[in-house]
């Protein structure tokens, strides 16, 4: 089974992949800055890759696929 | 990218050989894209790229993923169901084609090259280009045909 939210190839029970029809790079303005802030802090050598996987969070159940989560994620990492 | 390696050979083989070089020699380079592999499709093989980890994606080439990319049932049946992905994303793909499915490491990022469609031999490279997909380039969808063309 999974480990937190890494390793997830060949865990069951997430359903069907949706995609979105003309789908937007960001899908909120919290988003745009949530990314651009993460990846300035990332020049003064902030974080690494590594330091980034390991601050996603477990999720609690398969529910987090949407997108709004991804970068709900990126802006914690800095936290 | 895709069309110049459709509409010439010695670039088709730089781009297999040395992705990197290749893909700068036109342009896009840059964080994310440090380390990028091609992958070419052919009749009997099909590559699906996922990143089961995270979200890992040739950004310089192909801008920020999109949400199914990163999503959970994306990430987690890619591997184990990928023939099944691929109907999510209204592919069939012949049931003798093998589908190597391609899982990203934190360092290498993977770029599918998909196969000219049928009819498209003789056009040049920018005609070419208009048939080119992002999904094609992931692997999840295929390239328009000649008479999909906008």
């Amino acid at each position: 089974m999974t480990e937190g939210a890494h390793d997830m190839g060949g865990a069951r029970g997430f359903g069907k992949v949706t995609p979105e029809a003309n789908e937007p790079v960001f899908h909120a303005e919290w988003e745009r800055r949530a990314f651009a802030l993460t990846l300035a802090m990332a020049t003064p050598g902030g974080w690494n890759i590594d330091m980034s996987r390991a601050a996603i969070p477990t999720p609690a159940k398969p529910t987090i696929s949407t997108g709004s989560l991804h970068w709900n994620n990126w802006w914690r990492k800095k936290a | 990218m895709v069309a110049k390696a459709w509409a010439d050979p010695d670039y088709r083989a730089w781009l297999l050989r040395d992705a990197n070089s290749a893909i700068a020699s036109v342009g896009y380079a840059g964080r994310q894209g440090e380390y990028i592999v091609v992958l070419e499709n052919t009749p009997r093989r099909h590559n699906l790229v996922v990143c089961t980890l995270c979200s890992c994606y040739p950004w310089p080439v192909l801008g920020l993923p999109p949400v199914w990319y990163k999503s959970a049932p994306y990430r987690s049946r890619a591997v184990a169901d990928p023939r099944g992905v691929l109907r999510d994303f209204g592919v069939e793909l012949p049931a003798d084609t093998e589908i190597r499915v391609w899982d990203s490491t934190a360092e290498v990022r993977y770029l599918v090259l998909p196969m000219q469609p049928e009819g498209s031999e003789s056009w040049n490279e920018e005609a070419l280009a208009e048939l080119v997909t992002r999904d094609s380039m992931i692997g999840t969808g295929l390239p328009k045909r000649p008479g999909e063309r906008i």
